[in-house]
């Protein structure tokens, strides 16, 4: 058991001495000063874009003899046909599911074969396809990914297979109240929006997916113009880019008609829906809106307060109800990034009866956030962790090939890796706080809460109107889940 | 481009096998029986930091299941110039990230932080090891966040309980009957006055394995453990542990339960010898043929010619005491639980009736050479696979040995163990299923 678990894997120098204690008297009282840490640069790698307008990424790493690729395509279920809700996941899912010259068990065997793995999987703003091989068989690893990539089959065998385990896989998801109480919060804030479109699909829409879907969605969007490629590995940087072009250079170049992330619905009021499952012994909150663009220079005021409100067990919402009250086992807020309005919102659990308790513990933290400033010491502890985690998170490639791909996907820049730890410490306590009055409020919210009703919808007068759905009639192909 | 890609193809087929690189370390003892365990590794300016006591739910006293990890959360509650909460505080300040778990043998706490803050962590951890001072209003607070974490793991998800079912069933008499979280009215029995007998028993310099791996100079680090550790004394009571030694099983146990699941549910579990134990190596190869990768037996059977199941598994849990090798099944919608168990049980049987191939068996190893690599990249990885080696094998050089025991499994040795651990009197079965039945469709 773990004491938090966030949601949001023959040289012997074996020297027996025999230590002998300090013979002056130690001084434990005070803590030990911490000297400054040199300044921490991104890796050097280098970035260049292969004539089909495919980036790519090189970073040398020699800790191990392994290679991470990953490519980053930027069409994902943002792009889902309305009504047809999975179409991205579902593509992506069948690329290593067979191509032209291979059967999906022969690229299965292939990879296993050499200790490696290929995956691909999209989400909402992306489709990702890794893979990961030791150094001696990096040239299978692009060979089975650029096939997967360029020529899928899409057999319509492997099609009833997956559309199989997918409905089963959303079965086993619709009575899983974390999962439940996550994405009825996303469809309630988004209404229509694809961004509130379930990313796996639904029972309803998943057996309406044709071959011809799917053909035509990858024929539409998968293009290197839209993709970036992060090598990172035990590799010569030239011999990365020997690579990619061998294998990525003949895929072709095409124009991608891009997403709606202009009409995204605002959060107008106080919406609240009670999800009821009667056999819950828990009941599981969220409470958000929708919030600032991933460019928008406010994104990071509100990723300050964000992680001051809930980014850590050290945050306010785990401290009031985790620590002071007992209530939970873990009380977090969270941003999540969108090319368009991404959204804003807070995480809790508590057992039924302390329901209305919990709710209201939490939205008393975010008003309150709202009316004074974040104090000099608790902005400066935001920022440090902030800014002070980046080495943790240039340490392996798998980390470093997503840094990569992220800045990609949202545009931020070439100097973003250089320049972003200095654009945090500029933010202020004012910056924070009129981020957090135009942003973040407990008014303009939906809140979703997954549990006995029956227990616990009298606490909840004077919360706001509040709609209450059995877990069995809720439509995950409507915007307001009815 | 053609020749091209030949000659380059035969480059890479000129090379060498790639092999994992060794973790090397420093080991080292202070006379109060605190184990060191040193990594110096200079590519990224962090630090892993862990604490390994070698206690955890097996060591708990009869009506206190649960309270190993109970007491892993008030570690984290004040210390003699440590406020309660502080210690995460001061990691997450600095850009850290802290953590602990409990499992059947030992609580391990960990940082990873950037490598400026060693001396800090360290005196932080010898704080609490030697001054820990709970209130009982904290120790009852926390109380009911470890309830609340049973009802978040175990009580609420639909699977949640599959594991109790399975260890309460399959175990008579050995504390691994009880899983780490422990019962409610276990977790309510515990009082202040076990915390104080726990701290001094388990919590001392004799019973805890300090590993750190980082970006530090090896002779450095020794230097500041030596100035906040070497002063704290011995432990004065006697480490008891539990000999409860499991009678072999004679008869297969079968659990069929009606559960609100969304889907049918089998797990079963076949005693198996300890982790280090001969025979765990060739079981892991076995594990990995059964259902490593999409190609793996189990994986080809019944999720993709018979579409029976959603997730289908099969591997050991090694630990310090005989543990299970487990056997897991999440059936499709509409998918017989019964075609499912006796295809799952047909697969094991026929690593114990025919040799597997020459590919299988190198597929199984390559994949061993691949998780030695892909899972030695980080601080934190190389500092848990020292901390395991040394505290659970208690043989530290096993970090690097173990890799040449897993190349030398035969595919005797695979038939061999799966004839003597896969028998269905070995085994206990829980099934899971629907008040109704599996109803759901079945897809074309």
């Amino acid at each position: 058991m773990k004491r938090f678990e966030f949601r949001i894997s023959n040289f012997e120098f074996v020297l027996c001495l025999l230590l002998v204690s300090c013979s002056a008297p130690v001084d434990k009282q005070q803590p030990p000063e911490v000297k400054p840490l040199g300044k921490v640069d991104f890796p050097a790698y280098q970035k260049r874009v292969l004539p089909n307008g495919l980036t790519v990424y090189a970073l040398e790493y020699h800790e191990q003899p392994v290679v991470s690729l990953r490519l980053l395509i930027k069409v994902g279920a943002d792009h889902d046909p309305a009504h047809l809700a999975g179409v991205a996941a579902f593509t992506a899912d069948l690329l290593n599911k067979g191509t032209k010259t291979r059967s999906a068990t022969q690229i299965a065997e292939g990879i296993d074969q050499v200790g490696g793995s290929l995956e691909a999987s999209a989400d909402m703003e992306s489709t990702t396809l890794s893979a990961g091989a030791l150094t001696d068989s990096v040239e299978l690893a692009f060979e089975l990914m650029t096939d997967s990539l360029v020529n899928p089959a899409f057999a319509q065998q492997e099609i009833m297979r997956a559309q199989q385990q997918a409905l089963s896989s959303i079965t086993a998801d619709m009575e899983d109240p974390d999962f439940i109480a996550d994405a009825a919060f996303q469809r309630l804030i988004y209404g229509p929006h694809p961004y509130g479109h379930l990313e796996n699909g639904t029972l309803t829409s998943i057996p309406k997916i044709r071959r011809e879907d799917l053909i035509r969605f990858h024929e539409t969007y998968y293009a290197p113009n839209i993709s970036a490629l992060a090598i990172v590995g035990d590799l010569s940087t030239a011999e990365a880019f020997n690579l990619a072009e061998r294998w990525f250079g003949s895929w072709t170049k095409k124009d991608v008609p891009q997403p709606d992330t202009q009409n995204v619905p605002k959060s107008e009021g106080r919406q609240v829906v009670v999800i009821d499952k009667p056999d819950a012994v828990q009941t599981e909150i969220r409470v958000g809106q929708t919030t600032v663009r991933r460019k928008d220079p406010d994104y990071f005021n509100v990723l300050v307060a964000s992680y001051v409100l809930g980014g850590s067990g050290s945050g306010r919402l785990n401290q009031t109800l985790r620590v002071e009250r007992g209530l939970t086992y873990g009380a977090y807020a969270t941003i999540q990034p969108r090319k368009g309005p991404g959204s804003f919102y807070s995480t809790t659990d508590t057992r039924t009866e302390k329901t209305a308790e919990a709710l209201n513990l939490l939205l008393e933290q975010i008003q309150k956030f709202r009316e004074r400033e974040v104090p000099a010491d608790e902005l400066q502890n935001a920022k440090s962790f902030l800014i002070g985690s980046f080495p943790l998170s240039i340490e392996v490639p798998n980390n470093l090939a997503s840094r990569l791909t992220t800045v990609f996907l949202y545009d931020l820049g070439d100097d973003y890796l250089k320049t972003y730890r200095e654009r945090l410490a500029t933010v202020s306590a004012a910056d924070v706080l009129r981020a957090a009055k135009e942003k973040i409020s407990p008014e303009n919210v939906v809140i979703v809460l997954v549990g006995k009703a029956g227990e616990f919808t009298k606490q909840l007068e004077g919360f706001g109107k509040t709609d209450v759905i059995p877990i069995s009639k809720l439509n995950w192909d409507s915007p307001n889940l009815r | 481009m053609r020749v091209a890609a030949l000659l380059f193809a035969l480059l890479f087929l000129q090379a060498p096998v790639s092999r994992p690189k060794p973790v090397e370390y420093q080991e080292n003892k202070l006379p109060n029986g605190l184990t060191v365990i040193t990594h110096e590794d200079h590519s990224t300016p962090v630090i892993n930091l862990q604490f390994w006591y070698h206690v955890g739910s097996k060591d708990e006293k009869p009506g206190r299941t649960g309270f190993a990890h109970l007491f892993e959360h008030l570690m984290f509650k004040g210390s003699a110039h440590i406020k309660p909460e502080e210690h995460d505080k001061i990691i997450t300040n600095a850009g850290g990230v802290s953590n602990a778990y409990t499992q059947d043998d030992v609580t391990v706490y960990w940082e990873t932080f950037p490598a400026n803050y060693l001396e800090k962590v360290l005196w932080m951890e010898a704080d609490r090891l030697a001054t820990l001072d709970v209130s009982e209003e904290n120790f009852k607070s926390e109380r009911e966040v470890v309830k609340e974490e049973r009802l978040t793991r175990i009580e609420n998800p639909p699977y949640g309980d599959l594991f109790e079912r399975l260890y309460g069933n399959a175990y008579e008499v050995h504390p691994y009957k009880h899983i780490t979280i422990g019962s409610i009215a276990d977790l309510n029995a515990a009082t202040i006055s076990d915390v104080r007998e726990f701290y001094q028993t388990f919590y001392v310099p004799n019973n805890a394995t300090l590993v750190a791996a980082g970006d530090f100079k090896n002779d450095q680090a020794l230097a500041w453990i030596r100035k906040y550790f070497a002063d704290i004394p011995k432990g004065q009571k006697p480490i008891t542990r539990s000999d409860a030694q499991e009678p072999p099983q004679k008869m297969e146990r079968r659990i069929s339960q009606s559960k609100a699941v969304p889907l049918p549910a089998y797990v079963a579990g076949y005693h198996i010898p300890a982790d280090g134990h001969p025979d765990s190596y060739p079981l892991v190869i076995a594990s990995n043929i059964l259902s490593e990768g999409r190609s793996s037996r189990i994986y080809q059977s019944l999720v993709y010619d018979k579409r029976l199941a959603l997730e289908a598994n099969a591997g050991g849990n090694f630990t310090e005491d005989p543990n299970l090798f487990f056997s897991i099944l999440i059936m499709n919608r509409g998918a017989s639980i019964e075609a499912g168990e006796k295809a799952l049980n047909a697969e094991l049987v026929r690593l114990a009736a025919e040799p597997v191939s020459d590919k299988e068996l190198e597929k199984a190893k390559n994949k061993i050479r691949a998780e030695y690599a892909f899972g030695r990249e980080s601080v934190q990885q190389k500092a848990q696979a020292l901390g395991h080696a040394a505290v659970i094998h208690n043989d530290t050089a096993s970090v690097n040995t173990e890799y040449d025991l897993f190349m030398k499994v035969t595919k005797e040795d695979i038939m061999r163990v799966a004839k003597t651990y896969f028998r269905s009197e070995n085994r206990t079965a829980v099934l899971l299923t629907p008040p109704g039945g599996n109803r759901g469709r079945r897809q074309p």
